[in-house]
């Protein structure tokens, strides 16, 4: 066995279904345009309603007014065939785009055992996208697409000659001259062709008859026109109604990243990041890189990163297109310590925080991370570590006092003074009143003199009669309980 | 008061047959602070609340928080910290204390995301510590919280290997195993303190311990 034919019959339509699926309702795929419109791929919905291919667009809505007439989609057809590369890509490193739907792999030297069992899985990977294939597999490229045409789903010719000797020669796609001729001839199967000598073949029609000699005999071998891996992994498209709601969009995602997915682990990659970009009915776009906590090819950790981000953002207008693009790296290989505390499933935790984020605010959880500033609670957020690494002990004496727990925003206060140190605090917002029993400072502090976001304060730590230490500021605006020692 | 032999066996022929809901077998994650792990047996338990309730200010919960912050950082062990009122303070810290630290900063009028963001944090299989830091809320508000609020966390946390610590300012989580009451605010001298002195120095009530029935059986 040689060569594979992997082909999705009607493939406009299951192209198109695939990225706006119609449910139970009757589909076709017309041809033409205007009064020339011609039905040419039905869906069964579409069949059971008596529509048969050729019949006009006209009669077909007559027959059945609730059918949906759709012309064929080129994005659609280049998911269709990207995904049917991939799976094909699966048998052999050697695979044609032969035609629209019909990808031709050579598979030289595999073993049929292996083959079948990555025949199968590549029409089940097909099928889970909404794709049905046939596959054939025959001793040349155009017996392995004859056994594709006539397989359900897969047929393995083991003996060429008696396979296609009754097939009909109308298979040969022959021109209107070439087929009144074998008629006439009486030639009605591709046997009676190859029993003719090729010469005589060759004398009346050329080089063409000879091409329909080696088909009809099963001799037509020929280099394919292998296709490349993609270099750049990405998806686009424009939406027929604006989306106002989020389901549309995340099915259009869940289908693109299951290809781009499908892509990047075909060739042994992993994502290492996600570029999504919605376009907008107000002509703005909105865009958003993620990255990754662990490359990955899984589809579904991708798919639940685009998910999660969406479920949680608000657009001011109604989508009508998207664009999305992974960012392929070659996958790392890691040996985990004995002593490990890397995170076993990063995915999950980061989707936790994403979840939690999600519900508190974005920006609002991760691990601390301190500025470079010396202004009081200068700390930002930062994603937390991978591995958390060795704990070193802070160089410096050891640290003193108990630790300040902040009032965010500060609360006003009315302070006495005594000998020019607080005597008494009434705060009402903090709930805390009473004579100070003890104090230290003031220590003055400033930063940032050279802009407009200067800013100084005087700090006193303080013990109130009722009990409790709370840190008390002095700033140009007034005084304030910054927080409470605890 | 343990368990008749028959309960013993029928607990036993349960945790056998269904693992998955069994309640695990204890292990604890050390807080450093002294008398807190002695009266706890060794630290705060897994799959269990723990509820230290800070009434006054000053009380010491920040020092619980530090050293447990601390302990589990030389432990390389993870720990989230679900801050209600948003009042913790990082640079209170040395940074390289809180590399293992998931900070969750709430601070809005409503409590509902704090117990949603909760529930999340419990179910992760990759944190030793939650905690559900509730100070600077007030009693009023955490006591409209349904107990079955808490349950719900309870089971959630039940089926995690991680320990819950809630600090409160009052009694608040009905499914506590234990409840501490750190009640003596401190005072001025101990800003100069050592602060492992202080550590040493905390003296938390232990007002609650429920049976754990794994353990009884």
């Amino acid at each position: 066995m040689n060569y594979a034919v992997l082909e999705i019959p009607d493939f406009p339509l299951h192209a198109r279904l695939r990225l706006e699926p119609a449910g139970a309702r009757p589909v076709a795929i017309y041809t033409g345009g205007g009064r020339n419109a011609r039905l040419a791929h039905l869906n069964a919905a579409a069949a059971a309603a008596g529509l048969r291919p050729d019949m006009s667009g006209v009669q077909g809505l007559g027959l059945c007014p609730e059918l949906l007439l759709w012309s064929a989609h080129a994005v659609a057809e280049q998911e269709a065939t990207a995904l049917l590369l991939s799976a094909a890509w699966g048998l052999s490193p050697r695979v044609e785009v032969t035609h629209p739907g019909l990808c031709t792999a050579a598979l030289g030297g595999r073993d049929p055992a292996g083959l079948r069992r990555d025949t199968g899985a590549a029409r089940q990977a097909l099928a889970a996208q909404g794709l049905p294939a046939r596959i054939g597999v025959g001793t040349t490229p155009g017996v392995a697409r004859f056994a594709a045409y006539h397989a359900a789903p897969e047929l393995w010719v083991e003996d060429s000659l008696a396979f296609l000797a009754p097939l009909p020669v109308g298979l040969l796609e022959l021109t209107e001259t070439e087929a009144t001729l074998f008629e006439s001839l009486g030639l009605h199967t591709l046997g009676a062709l190859a029993r003719l000598p090729q010469a005589s073949l060759s004398q009346r029609l050329g080089e063409r008859g000879a091409r329909l000699w080696a088909q009809a005999a099963g001799r037509d071998r020929r280099p394919l026109q292998t296709a490349t891996p993609p270099a750049l992994h990405h998806a686009s498209y424009d939406l027929e109604h604006p989306a106002e709601t989020l389901e549309p969009l995340l099915f259009l995602l869940r289908r693109f990243v299951d290809r781009l997915a499908t892509e990047v682990a075909q060739a042994s990659l992993v994502a290492a990041s996600v570029r999504l970009a919605l376009r907008l009915e107000d002509e703005t776009r909105h865009e958003r890189e993620f990255r990754l906590p662990q490359p990955t090819a899984r589809a579904d950790s991708l798919f639940k990163v685009l998910e999660q981000y969406l479920g949680a953002l608000h657009l001011p207008s109604a989508v009508t297109g998207l664009e999305l693009e992974l960012t392929p790296a070659a996958a790392g290989a890691r040996q985990e310590g004995l002593f490990e505390s890397a995170l076993r499933d990063p995915h999950q935790f980061f989707d936790t925080l994403a979840r939690v984020a999600a519900v508190v605010g974005e920006g609002r959880v991760g691990t601390p991370v301190r500025q470079a500033s010396h202004r009081p609670d200068a700390v930002g957020l930062g994603p937390p570590p991978a591995v958390i690494p060795d704990y070193r002990p802070p160089p410096g004496p050891p640290e003193t006092g108990p630790l300040l727990r902040r009032f965010r925003p500060p609360h006003p206060a009315t302070v006495e003074l005594g000998d020019d140190t607080p005597a008494y605090v009434l705060c009402p917002s903090a709930r805390t009143q009473g004579e100070v029993r003890a104090t230290r400072g003031p220590w003055r502090r400033d930063g940032e003199w050279w802009g407009r976001s200067a800013w100084a304060q005087e700090e006193w730590d303080v013990e109130l009669s009722p009990g409790g230490l709370y840190r008390l500021i002095h700033t140009p605006a007034g005084w304030f309980l910054e927080g409470t020692y605890d | 008061m343990s368990a008749s032999p028959n309960l013993a066996d029928l607990r036993q022929l349960l945790a056998a047959r269904f693992p998955s809901a069994a309640p695990r077998l204890d292990s604890v994650v050390p807080s450093g602070v002294a008398a807190l792990d002695e009266a706890l047996g060794g630290g705060l338990p897994t799959a269990a609340f723990t509820e230290l309730v800070n009434p006054t200010a000053g009380g010491g919960g920040n020092l619980v928080l530090a050293s447990l912050l601390a302990t589990t950082r030389q432990a390389r062990q993870r720990v989230a910290l679900l801050d209600a009122s948003d009042g913790f303070a990082p640079d209170e810290f040395s940074p390289a204390v809180l590399d293992h630290l998931v900070w969750a900063r709430g601070g809005g009028p409503d409590l509902k995301p704090i117990w949603a963001a909760a529930d999340l944090l419990l179910r992760d299989p990759h944190f030793a510590v939650v905690v559900i830091d509730l100070r600077g809320r007030s009693e009023r508000e955490l006591l409209r919280t349904p107990g079955t609020t808490w349950y719900r966390l309870q089971r959630a946390l039940e089926q995690s290997t991680a320990a819950g610590l809630v600090f409160s300012p009052g009694a608040t989580v009905p499914s506590a195993r234990h409840r501490f009451c750190l009640d003596a605010p401190l005072t001025a001298s101990a800003l100069v303190a050592d602060r492992t002195d202080l550590f040493a120095q905390l003296c938390p009530r232990h007002d609650r311990q429920r049976v754990n029935h794994s353990r009884s059986a």
